[in-house]
């Protein structure tokens, strides 16, 4: 595999596919198909350009060992791979704890448990494994990705719940399938387990179900997730696991990153709010954080429709439970630990251009602590000086295509692009529209924010003949260098919004800056802003009301910490 | 595809390649053509009418990588149509485009399909630029508006019948290309003629300079520092920028329109308190000729606003 390859994987789990030719599953016979095709298209609709490469399903096929789905499943793996124009060589299984034979299982037969299992995952990846035994598979893309694919029900004895690894097995995996294999440790390594071999905090199940710890995590399998962690400490895993429909994402260690999905099949007979779901991890090896598309099936009305629905995704990131690092850090490095939970999602025009930003910044020491006007009431404790940043060994000029991409990616197809407009805010965020405009051709227009335009001319505000610009668009995006607190761009709507007369088109507002700290806890609510993208969102920015902060002459204005 | 920079004549088209590629390869390397370009041109080629000349001008353009002018040489054995390149005699255009019949003058012009009395075109564009000043002309006319009554400038103590909009230029894509690609070649006369020091930077004051000159620095590859704002009004608004330390710099002031020369006057002065110095202002118009601005920087106007707009008064207020 190639360095700085990115990696885009398509997550699915739990398919429990038990009546093909009923009504209540979505994966029955007669809707699969459609069901897929919406799933690619909302794939496609947030991520274009990048269409998953590896399919990885972590168990749980048919329900309670019904073998004659097998071949159902397989038709629906199929199809998939076909619209994914991949082979099913790319398709990699793990066997869940419904696709064995229990009686088998508790007979202690466990190979003829799980025969169907293996004649079913051979027409797959699983078919042409670097080496394979009861514990494993070993797996290797035509791109060069490794996966190892886990058999979380290993001695599983047919009771409910996950299997027993004993040491000699985690001896085993360790040696044979990893350190035999020469696994460069620079190469993203992708294991797959029908049940979580990490514990995901805040999961709500366990106060529903007696012992849901027992039956659902893969406790046993912690010595092995804590030695491939050693042995793989500085390089890229990510773990992906099925069975609890409680998703969600972590990072448990630099480098270790933990994907649950929910269950992509199931009858909806079955009572339960969690939603149909499907992931799109898109990883690489340089120093950025994984990328995750969560895709979910929604369904109007109070209750799951066996028959229609629709596909939605939102791209997230991954959670850190790492220990926060020493703050004298924080300005140089790439380290995204903001939690979903805290603000909008923030999407980077492209992770290397914004480690070149980072790394330019501590290089040329450009990062000052001071006290930084950011808006009449909003102070910065941080701040770069663009000017010197862009003009570094022509930055400027090459962050341009990537944010160019970006905004063309946003609008999706078009064939004209009169239909949007680009608002450059105050001085760098003009310089910035209008490059942006001369490869796009998208109009734009420069606005000083700063002062609200106390300081300015009518024609460096807001004015009518911008306002019937944007009125006319379905696509507005404000260009800016830095959004700390989000002021100017929430003053510059208002303003358009005040001159736009008549019946309102609707429109998306987008927001693409060079910085936007994604930890900013100050910022003004903008809620018509449907897609905030910047070039570099891990350099924190401290911005507090300037109420918080001490008295200027207690703390001056112009203090240089050094 | 979005309409592209032409300038169309009665009988004859002229485009910038360098407004091509800079399109074309999206702001970054804009004086190496790319295929990206090249497809671009092609697509012109096809599409305008059929009997006019096309001439493209190579200036600032300093390198075409290998295959990027394929399919302009598949367009020009399609179409037939008359195509003039100049200023191109440096680029090895011929081990690209093996298109004949072909005519190539002693200046270094090529000229494909030579049917019609191209000869005089090219010889005509190469001369006195007379096109590009016509395009400026036009561009800078339509930027005026014009006010109901005799108005006092912000910047300066002068009323006006009007102004010129540099805002209104930013935002028609291809006014703005043609209006930055003057401005540097305004920027590259000064480089030629005049040895600065090595420390040269691009100066803008104020928000409608600053796309300028921040094309300016992407499409010559000259560092840029912007202060928001000294013009038309004078407030500085984020002065923690005025801290990053800066001495001996030779500035180029870029600037819009320059009336009375406040802003510059301005300028001049932030230049010498951090100890640097600004010798040339490049603009897109300038109201007096440049000897008629004192001082120490020497003022070189794209267009002369009296040509653009005769109309325009000023008076003293």
């Amino acid at each position: 595999m190639t360095s700085n390859k990115n990696v885009t994987i398509l997550h699915l789990t739990d398919f429990h596919v038990l009546d093909i030719h009923g009504d209540h599953e979505y994966l029955r016979k007669s809707f699969y198909r459609e069901y897929i095709l919406g799933l690619i298209k909302a794939v496609k609709a947030n991520n274009q350009e990048l269409l998953p490469e590896i399919v990885v399903v972590t168990g749980d096929f048919i329900e309670n060992g019904t073998l004659d789905n097998y071949s159902h499943v397989a038709d629906i793996l199929q199809f998939l791979a076909d619209q994914l124009h991949i082979t099913t060589g790319e398709v990699f299984l793990c066997c869940g704890n419904q696709d064995i034979v229990r009686d088998y299982e508790k007979a202690g037969e466990p190979a003829r448990a799980r025969e169907a299992y293996y004649e079913f995952s051979k027409r797959f990846g699983n078919g042409k494994p670097i080496v394979a035994d009861e514990r494993a598979v070993l797996l290797k893309t035509r791109g060069g990705v490794w996966c190892l694919m886990l058999d979380a029900t290993h001695r599983y004895s047919g009771k409910s719940g996950p299997g027993v690894i004993s040491s000699d097995d985690v001896d085993v995996i360790l040696n044979k399938f990893i350190l035999d294999q020469n696994i460069p440790t620079e190469e993203v390594l992708i294991i797959g387990a029908h049940y979580p071999a990490e514990v995901f905090p805040g999961g709500v199940n366990s106060y529903e179900e007696p012992g849901y710890h027992e039956k659902h995590y893969w406790s046993s399998a912690t010595p092995l997730r804590e030695r491939i962690k050693k042995i793989r400490e500085g390089g890229k895993t990510l773990w992906l696991y099925g069975d609890i429909h409680c998703p969600d994402q972590i990072e448990s260690d630099p480098g270790f990153f933990h994907v649950v999905t929910g269950r992509f099949g199931t009858s909806i007979k079955r009572e339960s709010q969690i939603k149909r779901q499907a992931k799109v991890i898109e990883i690489n090896e340089t120093g950025a954080q994984p990328k995750v598309l969560t895709l979910e099936f929604e369904v109007p009305g109070h209750h799951q429709q066996g028959h229609y629905g629709t596909w939605k995704g939102q791209w997230g990131i991954i959670r850190s439970l790492n220990p926060i690092k020493p703050a004298a850090s924080l300005p140089a490095e790439v380290d995204h630990v903001a939690d979903q939970c805290h603000g909008p999602v923030i999407d980077v025009v492209d992770p290397e251009v914004e480690k070149t930003i980072i790394d330019t910044i501590k290089r040329k020491n450009l990062y000052t602590l001071g006290r930084y006007h950011t808006s009449d009431h909003g102070i910065s404790l941080g701040w770069v000086s663009i000017g010197p940043l862009l003009n570094h060994a022509n930055l400027l000029a090459s962050l341009l295509p990537k944010m160019s991409d970006w905004m063309l990616k946003q609008l999706g197809v078009v064939t004209t692009f009169d239909d949007a407009v680009l608002i450059g805010i105050d001085c760098w965020g003009a310089v910035l529209a209008s490059q942006l405009s001369v490869s796009t051709g998208i109009k734009s227009y420069c606005i000083a924010a700063r002062g609200r335009g106390k300081y300015h001319t009518t024609y460096e505000k807001v004015n009518r003949e911008i306002a019937r610009s944007v009125e006319k668009s379905s696509a507005v995006f404000f260009i800016s260098d830095v959004l700390a607190t989000g002021k100017s761009i929430n003053d510059v709507f208002t303003d358009i919004d005040k001159l736009i007369s008549g019946e309102r088109k609707e429109k998306r507002w987008i927001s693409l800056s060079l910085f936007m700290d994604e930890l900013n806890q100050n910022r003004v609510e903008c809620p018509f802003i449907e897609t905030y993208g910047t070039a570099c969102k891990a350099l924190r920015m401290p911005v507090l009301p300037e109420k918080a902060l001490p008295d200027v002459e207690v703390l001056p204005p112009k203090l240089t910490f050094s | 595809m979005h309409d592209l920079p032409v300038y169309i004549d009665r009988d004859y088209a002229y485009v910038r390649m360098k407004a091509y590629s800079w399109i074309g390869n999206k702001g970054f390397m804009p004086s190496t053509v790319q295929a990206s370009a090249g497809k671009l041109l092609s697509d012109l080629i096809a599409r305008i009418d059929d009997n006019m000349i096309l001439v493209v001008n190579f200036q600032g353009i300093s390198h075409i990588e290998d295959h990027s002018l394929h399919t302009v040489n598949k367009a020009l054995a399609d179409t037939k149509r008359c195509t003039i390149f100049t200023k191109a005699s440096t680029l090895s255009v011929e081990n690209q485009i093996s298109y004949k019949p072909v005519v190539t003058l002693e200046s270094g012009t090529i000229i494909y399909n030579n049917e019609k009395p191209s000869r005089q075109l090219s010889q005509s564009v190469e001369k006195n630029g007379k096109i590009e000043i016509d395009i400026i002309k036009h561009i800078v006319s339509e930027s005026y508006k014009k006010f109901d009554k005799m108005e006092r400038l912000r910047s300066t103590p002068i009323l006006a019948s009007g102004v010129f909009n540099a805002g209104s230029i930013v935002s028609d894509r291809n006014k703005f290309i043609w209006t930055c690609l003057l401005l540097t070649d305004k920027l590259n006369e000064i480089m030629n003629q005049y040895k600065p020091k090595a420390n040269v930077r691009l100066l803008a004051v104020s928000l409608r300079a600053s796309p300028f000159a921040g094309s300016i620095g992407i499409l010559e590859s000259y560092p840029i520092e912007i202060v928001d704002h000294m013009g038309p009004d004078l407030k500085i608004l984020e002065e923690y920028t005025l801290r990053v330390a800066t001495e001996n710099v030779e500035y180029i002031y870029v600037g819009d329109f320059v009336i009375g020369g406040t802003e510059l006057k301005i300028a001049e002065t932030y230049a010498v308190a951090r100890g640097c110095v600004i010798k040339h202002a490049i603009v897109i118009g300038s109201l007096f000729d440049p000897s008629e601005y004192k001082g120490t920087v020497k003022v070189h106007p794209v267009v002369k606003l009296r040509e653009a707009n005769p109309k325009i008064r000023y008076q003293m207020v």
